[in-house]
Order: C-alpha cells, then sequence, then structure tokens
C-alpha cells in the first residue's frame, strides 16, 4: 500500500463492480469482460486511471460492470465520447466498447472517422451478428440469408455482411484485431497489447449470442488461432484479409502511424480558462 | 483453438499446490458469475445450484495454503483450465441436474489433468503431488455423482421454451 491507501498493484477482480450484469446465461460478454479486467489487471493499470466508454446495446452495459471510469453513452456515439475523453484527459487510459449495431450501424459514421483519426485510444466491439437487446433483428454483421429469427426478414436481409477488419484497414486503424470470446486468456493478451499500442487500436470480439443465435455455440469448435505473424503492411494485411473467412484470431496488423493529439496537448491553467470567460 | 498443455511448466510441489488453488478459485468464482446470471435470469433453483457449487470450490481452494505471492504466471492447462466450467455451456432453461452435470465434466477433467502429472512429470516430487491431489479429485468426483443421483433428472424437453424471447415477433 502507498501512502495514500491506494494499492500499488491491482488483480481482475479489482476491476470488476458489484453490479450484477444482466446478460443471458452463457453470453459471451461474460468473458469478454473478465478479459478486459484481466488486460487492465496485467498491464497493471489502476481503476482510478482507466476509463471504459460504451452506446447502447447489451455489450454497452460493460461500464456498469467494471471499477473503472465510465460513460454509458448514447447509441452509436461511444467513440465520439471516448474520443473526447482522450483529448481532454490524455493520461487516461480509453477504452471503447459496444456491439455490432451500435458500431457498425448507428455508430458507422463515427468508426470510419475514429480509424482515420487515430487518437490513442483501444476500441472494442463485441460481434454477435445480431441485435440482442431489441430481440433479435439482424445487424450489420449478420449473414446475407439469416432469417432464423421472427424479427428477421424471410429469406434473410439480403445485405453483403460488414467486414469490420478490412473497414477498419481500409479507414486508417493503426492496429487491429480479433478474438474470441471463448478464448478469454488470449482475448486478454490481444486487448493488452491493443491498450499498449499507440493509436486506435480496433479489436473485434466474436461474442456469442446464445439466446437470439444458438448456432453461434459451434464457435468454439471453428474459431482458430492465425499461424500468421501480424504485419505493420497495410497491403499485406488487406491481401490476407481477401481470404479471412471471419474464424482467425490473432492480431493483423501494426502500423506506426503517430496517434492524433500527441503534438497538440496544450495544458491550460484553471486561471487561464477563467479568463476566457471573463465578461 | 488449440494450445497444448505444457506440463513442463510444473517444477515443484509449491508451484503445483498454488497451481491446484488458483484452479479452485477460478472454478469457484466462475459458478458465482453463473450463479448471478441465472438470477437474473429468474432461474433460481439453477442459480441455486451454482451457488452450492461455488460454496463447494471455496471450501476445495480453503485446502491449499494461501498463495504468498503471485499466481504462477504460465498455467500448465493450455486453453482450457481443467476445472472451470465453458461459459458459453449454460442454457436459461437448464436445470440444477444440468449444473451438477457440467460440475462433474470439470471435476473428471481436473482428475485426468493430475493424473497425467502424476505419471508424466520429470520432477519426482510433482509426480507425488499430483498423485495425491488426482485422488483428491477422485472425492470431489464421487461427491459431484452423489449430488446427481438426489436431484431430479430434467424431462427430455427441458430446453423448449413456449413464452420464447422473441415471441412478440411471431405473434
Amino acid at each position: 500500500m502507498t501512502s495514500c491507501n491506494i494499492p500499488n498493484t491491482y488483480a481482475a477482480k479489482d476491476f470488476k463492480s458489484d453490479v450484477k450484469p444482466v446478460w443471458c446465461p452463457g453470453c459471451g460478454d461474460y468473458a469478454v469482460l473478465s478479459s478486459i479486467t484481466k488486460a487492465f489487471a496485467d498491464l497493471g493499470l489502476a481503476p482510478h486511471q482507466t476509463s471504459v466508454v460504451s452506446g447502447i446495446g447489451c455489450s454497452s452495459r460493460i461500464p456498469a460492470y467494471t471499477n473503472t471510469y465510465g460513460f454509458h453513452s448514447i447509441h452509436g456515439r461511444a467513440l465520439a465520447v471516448g474520443q473526447g475523453l482522450k483529448l481532454a484527459r490524455p493520461d487516461l487510459t480509453v477504452l471503447v466498447a459496444g456491439g455490432d449495431g451500435d458500431g457498425f450501424s448507428i455508430g458507422g459514421n463515427h468508426f470510419l472517422h475514429a480509424c482515420r483519426r487515430n487518437v490513442d485510444l483501444t476500441y472494442i466491439v463485441m460481434d454477435n451478428r445480431v441485435y440482442g437487446m431489441t430481440k433479435g433483428q439482424p445487424s450489420p454483421t449478420t449473414e446475407s440469408d439469416w432469417d432464423a429469427s421472427a424479427m428477421a426478414p424471410p429469406g434473410g436481409t439480403g445485405m453483403t455482411p460488414f467486414h469490420p477488419l478490412a473497414i477498419a484497414l481500409a479507414a486508417g486503424a493503426n492496429f487491429i484485431a480479433r478474438g474470441f470470446s471463448g478464448d478469454p486468456n488470449g482475448t486478454a493478451e490481444i486487448i493488452a497489447e491493443a491498450i499498449r499500442h499507440p493509436g486506435f487500436s480496433f479489436v473485434a470480439i466474436m461474442s456469442p449470442c446464445v439466446t437470439f443465435r444458438e448456432e453461434q455455440r459451434e464457435w468454439k469448435d471453428t474459431m482458430r488461432k492465425t499461424a500468421i505473424e501480424a504485419t505493420k503492411d497495410a497491403a499485406q494485411a488487406a491481401r490476407r484479409l481477401m481470404t479471412d473467412d471471419g474464424f482467425n484470431c490473432g492480431v493483423l496488423y501494426r502500423g506506426n502511424r503517430v496517434s492524433y493529439g500527441k503534438d497538440k496537448v496544450v495544458s491550460s491553467k484553471v486561471s487561464d480558462l477563467d479568463a476566457e470567460f471573463t465578461l | 483453438m488449440s494450445k497444448e498443455p505444457d506440463f513442463g511448466a510444473v517444477r515443484s510441489s509449491a508451484d503445483l499446490l498454488a497451481i491446484a488453488r488458483v484452479m479452485e478459485e477460478r472454478s469457484a468464482e466462475r459458478y458465482r458469475e453463473m450463479a448471478v446470471a441465472f438470477e437474473v435470469a429468474c432461474n433460481l433453483d439453477t442459480a441455486n445450484a451454482f451457488r452450492e457449487l461455488a460454496e463447494g470450490e471455496d471450501r476445495h481452494a480453503a485446502d491449499f495454503p494461501a498463495l504468498a505471492g503471485q499466481p504462477p504466471r504460465v498455467m500448465p492447462w493450455g486453453e482450457e483450465d481443467p476445472e472451470i466450467a465453458d461459459p458459453d455451456a449454460v442454457h436459461y432453461l437448464m436445470h440444477p441436474w444440468h449444473a451438477f452435470d457440467l460440475a462433474l465434466r470439470h471435476e473428471e477433467k481436473a482428475l485426468a489433468f493430475f493424473s497425467v502429472l502424476a505419471t508424466q512429470s520429470s520432477h519426482a516430487e510433482v509426480r507425488a503431488e499430483a498423485a495425491r491431489l488426482a485422488e483428491r479429485e477422485r472425492g470431489h468426483v464421487d461427491h459431484v455423482k452423489q449430488r446427481l443421483t438426489e436431484l431430479p433428472v430434467p424431462p427430455r424437453d427441458w430446453y423448449v421454451d413456449e413464452d420464447g424471447p422473441n415471441w412478440e415477433a411471431g405473434d
């Protein structure tokens, strides 16, 4: 313990709050929560140095379940809040989290421009290819012919699924990876690496919805660790994505762009700010 | 996912005892999480079953000396901790019997883990300790089997939900 009674090391459980998750039994998001808290602990972070920001949806409830600074923001706007927070408080580790509907549909435009802007934060999308909170509508990553839910159109949407990793790469994300909730330790390692990597880090985590997409329980057998090393060459990463079937886990791309705001950080005294408001 | 167990990571009896304690603690934590999930899903019988399992794992953990420092960084079981219940192996309609059936599978995996170490470790001290731990796990397996005989076996159609999660669209 330090002199002000703040422990100098924190375990994963120290990053979990006392609030009981309302996720369905068997939901992959439980394991993602454990991976996030394990990553924070493994990095030697402290709750007061860490912030979790989300949008709306099942997975976006995650700030309530973490014992850090947090902001359960509005639908699709988590990245806007997270980037603002990071620019205002560059000392904080900012992790933005949400689902595929929140991030790629309602927040799709924010996602593109957050990749371009390259603020130093980590964005985790728990992808279950369905809107679970609203009872099973197809999301941007849903297969085009999926119609197993009463909430899906007969024959499916007929729309090509969104490819988050390819979009992130094309838009300029500086770190791109895919994890799987069924491998919580491997996913924790990926999240820790994403947090350490400067700039905008994007981690898609396949996280089954066992209520509306019960067939996703089979991901346990289909997800695999990629045998290919990560690359810093965007063209090579793009070629790899051309043959990606969505079941490869690991780090795809580690870029070396300078983070946005790195050279723009200015410190102001409160008295200077006061002066700006003087009539 | 396929990462093979690394039995060579266990080099001493102290290592093995620390690992065994961590296994029990993590297992208790997972069962507690499941108990909470089933409470929230209003399946209180199964929530109570998971709570009973968590309390059992707490008692098992208390059999070992408290960890003097950090748990070992490298765990020997590859990607699947044998005693931790698979988080997506549950269903919101499952019965207490299923909870104990799930626990049985993991107690059997833990027994197999220690049994392999008891025969394959290159350290005599580890082999001897692992044999003792395997015997202990055999007791846990027997206990869970006994509990299964005391619980009602679920009906064949236990997973059928006539008031399913997205009933609104169908009606």
